[in-house]
């Protein structure tokens, strides 16, 4: 397939692509980020919300680095699952950068495009010709949800491995665009609709990932549910963070991805393990409970009652892990 | 839109090239400088068909901007071998039968010798995650692992053997 034309800019400083922004901004011209490139080239070559303008971030050297408290946006996946640092203050994001899709997309996605990475829907994610043969959808050429008859809303999916368990350390993410930078928790970045998907504003550019002390007193694990071990998008994943005191619960966040348009919190779920022991019987009981809140939609390969009931079996396995002890045995071979 | 002119190192040599600016290093190699050896798949980032060496990293051609590359030492499958004689990992996918029709053989040949000047002597387990992004739809995968098993273990011994020429086309890119 090949990629439709755009023209490319190449900044080599985040204020030069500010200053490219500011323009097509005033010219009132489409733009989109290029980081690795995974996710917006397939799409374009898909024909899905093409823009005139592409601006590369390879070469802006703002958003680069890797330490314990903040990761530069451009950071590659595989550069994140190896990084010692990471490795030993948050092995839980290493596993899950050392998750995303193959090694080979690894080589090229970065952290911040995880994040900021397209809902997936099946009647979206097609090629132009089989879109326009199915009359299209929502998000791209028509005003029609094809998953939930009459829906003004997408409910396209967020398939980010990373969020779910960045969202569980507490960390926000730095916005840089022509009005200045700010920073935003990933707990407020998220909407839970398909189309807009986040906060961030079309000309902001997603410069780093801040990391607070805090979450290095946070035990963190992550599951996740694909079809094949590798390569596929999350079907479904959990993240499962505690601040523990022998084995009862101090403080607990859960968060969930690839069952909504986010990547969002649990707190009413967690909120029920607050100075309880961490043990296989709290395990499923809180697995009872985000399996009964979940309402995941027919739009990703397994169905919705799987990937419903697979939520509580990979937060029973989270838990496990943070805990120390041994998962209630299930059927399923989800990872 | 107008074209770009890309200065590109491929495989030792510099090229300077006219191209869109969306072309892909794929569509480069293959299109532009007609190195043929590395295959257009799916062309979405899945098969790993398509898989190049761009500063010694594996990388998609299909999903990677040739514009990205500019300054990069790329290398496709024509450069593994040295003249005629065949680099370790293809005589071993020749002589263990891990090519059958080939098409995917370049990506997973370059894949490979990533792996390998990486990691000299890699655990069953690490080969198995670094092939996990090339898919083959003939062999069954257990021919390869056996044929990077003898190909490390050469490469850490001993110089190439020739394998027979039957199958010196599938291992060098030669299938359409």
């Amino acid at each position: 397939m090949i990629l439709p034309s755009f023209e490319l800019h190449r900044p080599s400083s985040l204020a030069e692509a500010i200053d490219l922004v500011r323009g097509f901004e005033a010219r009132g011209e489409s733009y989109d980020f290029l980081s690795g490139g995974t996710d917006l080239l397939a799409n374009y070559k898909c024909k899905i919300n093409v823009k005139r303008h592409v601006v590369s971030l390879r070469h802006l050297p703002e958003l680069l680095g890797i330490s314990r408290d903040s990761i530069g946006a451009g950071e590659l996946l595989w550069r994140i699952a190896e990084s010692q640092e990471i490795h030993e203050s948050f092995p839980a994001l290493a596993k899950a950068a050392e998750w995303v899709a193959s090694p080979l997309i690894r080589e090229s996605a970065t952290i911040g495009g995880n994040l900021l990475q397209d809902t997936r829907c099946y009647h979206y994610n097609q090629t132009y010709w089989w879109r326009v043969a199915h009359e299209s959808c929502l998000k791209a050429e028509a005003d029609v949800c094809r998953v939930v008859p009459g829906e003004k809303t997408c409910v396209a999916t967020y398939c980010g491995d990373l969020a779910p368990v960045l969202l569980c350390m507490g960390a926000s993410v730095r916005l840089v665009g022509p009005d200045g930078s700010r920073d935003v928790p990933l707990s407020a970045f998220y909407i839970d609709e398909g189309i807009q998907r986040f906060v961030k504003k079309p000309s902001e550019i997603l410069s780093e990932v801040r990391i607070p002390t805090e979450a290095r007193r946070r035990k963190v694990a992550y599951r996740k549910l694909r079809l094949r071990q590798s390569i596929d998008f999350p079907d479904a994943g959990i993240a499962f963070a505690a601040e523990l005191s022998g084995s009862r619960i101090v403080n607990c966040w859960i968060a969930s991805t690839a069952v909504g348009s986010a990547a969002l919190l649990h707190p009413d779920v967690a909120q029920k393990a607050m100075g309880r022991d961490l043990g296989e019987p709290l395990a499923g009981e809180l697995a009872a409970a985000l399996v009964a809140s979940a309402r995941p939609y027919r739009n990703t390969f397994f169905a919705p009652g799987y990937r419903k009931e697979m939520l509580g079996v990979l937060l029973r396995r989270a838990m496990a892990e943070v805990g120390g002890f041994e998962p209630a045995p299930s059927q399923s071979a989800a990872g | 839109m107008r074209k770009i002119l890309l200065r590109l190192r491929v495989n030792g040599a510099h090229h300077e090239v006219a191209v869109r600016p969306s072309a892909t290093v794929l569509d480069v190699v293959r299109d532009t400088l007609h190195l043929t050896g590395t295959k257009r798949g799916c062309d979405m980032g899945t098969c790993g068909c398509c898989t190049v060496l761009v500063d010694g990293r594996a990388r998609l051609g299909c999903l990677t901007l040739a514009a990205e590359v500019e300054g990069c030492e790329v290398r496709t499958i024509e450069s593994l071998r040295e003249g005629e004689q065949l680099h370790p990992l293809q005589s071993a996918f020749a002589e263990c039968g891990a090519a059958q029709c080939g098409f995917c053989t370049p990506g997973f040949l370059m894949t490979c010798s990533a792996l390998l000047s990486r990691t000299p002597t890699p655990t069953p387990e690490q080969v198995k995650d670094a092939i996990s992004g090339n898919l083959c739809r003939c062999t069954g995968y257990t021919k390869m692992y056996e044929a990077i098993d003898r190909a490390a273990a050469q490469m850490r011994t001993e110089p190439a053997r020739e394998p027979e020429l039957s199958s010196r086309e599938a291992v060098s890119g030669g299938s359409r």
